[in-house]
């Protein structure tokens, strides 16, 4: 696909940034009573664009190594309580709580990264999502982590400012971070692929025996990738903490991790625009039904129904993802 | 150079190789023959440490290489042409052989890569194709070309002639007796035993994960033993 092509490198990112960039500012400068794009707008702009990192850390194990992980919500959620926590409790500002939560998950992740040495296929899918469901459960019952009520009241950011009071509705700083932060892993993604790094990652993901008997150390490798996910994953988990200024541990249930993946595999795996599309087709279509709904009076949420049926219809007719890479040969 | 004493390697429960012993000198073909399931693969995934052994020595020149990972053998200077060939399917020719010299850290890899493609034209016609779309014979010629992009002293082969047309077998064989020729060491498996034999300066013969004959390899063909189990004659 061309248009793909044209779309690579700086320029995709240059496209993204002044998309993104101009909804976020265009109501600050025309500082008019009317907002042009309203508050509810740039809170689906950012929490996809959060979304976007946590599906590029997904793709490390997910779409390099092809290991399919069904608790990535549990990294994220992990990030999230660990900034909340430093912030509230130990009174940290936000920046090194911030750098704190994506540590914290890689270091978690480590040993999480440790039974996808062994095992793979199903057998990994089940673990990852018992991994996902204990850390749910450990923050639903522990006190320090508010149980169902969750942590609310969290602090906001700040550079030198309160993000809060810039622009015109509080939310453009956040989105500003998000999109730095998004494009910095997607270029950082793209390195990889290009590297020694990328070249291991992609003799894993095809053929593992084969790739040991090369010379490429498996273990190394694939912890490698759980580690560097579980790091970003962190990062957008506190974002978006901070952002709602509220976590609860429905941000690590099992819902959350397929949604993940989901964005992904319907993007494409390994293809980080494909990471990008997932995540914000993802989080801007149930939101435009759920408008189409209480416009036209539907008695029920029609999303639920919808995403059962394009899941089923992009297994049948693209399963590499929209803008998976084409290959002739498919096993 | 290879030097492998009473090495017994178990799956689980089942004890696939029995107290096996072999030998290879730098220069020589050696081809171990026997039937399915007789543990031939389970020997060579021994030697490059995909599986260990449980007990006896493996030396290099005379060195343990037994505790070694697989990286660091395949820098010691043996490569695996696994059974199967085991292409990267989804990866181009170009990328496969690539990572045949991941374990190489010298900037001569694209001057090998040149070699390989004159070995193999084909390849190079191929170069920029998923490996999965080439045929039977073409990714045999790849997982060999790709074994040889490390640079090995010795080169390990898992059934090279597996699910190949007679011509392409004869092809092969050719082959790596040319690889042979240009200094490098080989290690044969084959189910193939005549043409295994044909090659070969020595050979041992594998039944049930024990060694039950050894020697040169012109012996072996005659031997009336073999020629009534594998020769079928």
């Amino acid at each position: 696909m061309a248009w793909r092509q044209w779309l690579q490198g700086w320029r995709g990112a240059f496209l993204l940034s002044a998309f993104v960039l101009g909804v976020s500012f265009i109501d600050s400068v025309l500082n008019r009573p009317e907002y042009l794009f309203p508050p509810y707008f740039k809170h689906v702009l950012l929490i996809s664009l959060i979304y976007s990192i946590a599906a590029l850390s997904l793709n490390f194990v997910s779409g390099y190594i092809g290991q399919t992980s069904l608790g990535h919500a549990a990294f994220f959620g992990l990030g999230a309580f660990t900034s909340a926590l430093l912030t509230q409790e130990l009174h940290w500002p936000f920046w090194p709580a911030f750098l704190a939560a994506g540590v914290v998950s890689a270091v978690v992740g480590l040993p999480l990264g440790a039974p996808a040495v062994r095992v793979r296929g199903p057998f990994l899918v089940v673990v990852t999502y018992g991994c996902g469901e204990v850390f749910k459960y450990i923050a639903l019952n522990l006190e320090v982590t508010g149980g169902p009520a969750g942590l609310p009241g969290l602090v906001t950011p700040s550079l030198f400012v309160s993000f809060n009071d810039i622009g015109a509705t509080g939310k453009e700083a956040f989105i500003v971070l998000a999109l730095v932060l998004a494009l910095f892993l997607a270029f950082f993604s793209r390195r990889i692929e290009n590297s020694r790094v990328g070249q291991a990652f992609a003799a894993i993901r095809e053929d593992e025996i084969a790739a040991s008997a090369m010379g490429v150390n498996v273990t190394y490798y694939k912890l490698l990738a759980f580690v560097l996910s579980a790091f970003f994953a962190g990062l957008a988990g506190s974002l978006l903490a901070h952002y709602l200024s509220f976590v609860s541990p429905d941000m690590l249930s099992s819902a959350e991790s397929i949604m993940m993946l989901t964005m992904v595999v319907v993007g494409g795996a390994r293809s980080i625009h494909g990471c990008f599309l997932g995540a914000f087709l993802l989080t801007i279509l149930p939101e435009a039904l759920r408008m189409i709904k209480d416009t036209i009076g539907l008695p029920f949420d029609p999303w639920l129904v919808l995403f059962g049926l394009i899941l089923i219809l992009m297994m049948r007719v693209r399963p590499q993802g929209i803008l998976g890479a084409d290959t002739v040969f498919r096993r | 150079m290879l030097n492998v004493k009473d090495i017994n390697v178990y799956y689980g429960a089942i004890h696939a190789v029995r107290n096996v012993s072999l030998e290879v000198h730098a220069g020589e073909i050696v081809s171990i023959i026997g039937a399915n399931g007789a543990g031939k693969s389970t020997i060579l995934k021994t030697l490059v440490g995909l599986l260990r052994s449980k007990t006896g020595e493996i030396c290099l020149d005379g060195k343990s290489i037994a505790d070694l990972s697989p990286a660091a053998i395949v820098q010691q200077g043996i490569a695996l042409v696994p059974e199967g060939r085991r292409v990267f399917p989804r990866l181009s020719v170009e990328d496969n052989l690539l990572l045949g010299a991941y374990a190489r850290k010298d900037n001569e890899v694209s001057r090998d890569m040149q070699r390989i493609y004159e070995m193999f034209p084909r390849l190079f016609e191929r170069k920029k194709q998923n490996a999965g779309t080439l045929s039977g014979g073409e990714q045999q010629m790849l997982a060999t070309g790709r074994g040889m992009m490390s640079r090995p002293r010795l080169l390990l082969l898992d059934e090279p002639s597996m699910g190949l047309a007679p011509l392409l077998v004869n092809q092969i064989f050719e082959t790596i007796l040319d690889i042979n020729e240009q200094g490098t060491t080989i290690l044969l498996v084959e189910q193939n035993a005549h043409m295994a034999l044909s090659i070969a300066d020595r050979g041992y013969v594998l039944e049930t994960g024990e060694v039950v004959l050894a020697g040169q390899a012109e012996e072996l063909i005659d031997n009336d033993e073999v020629r009534c189990a594998y020769l079928g004659e």
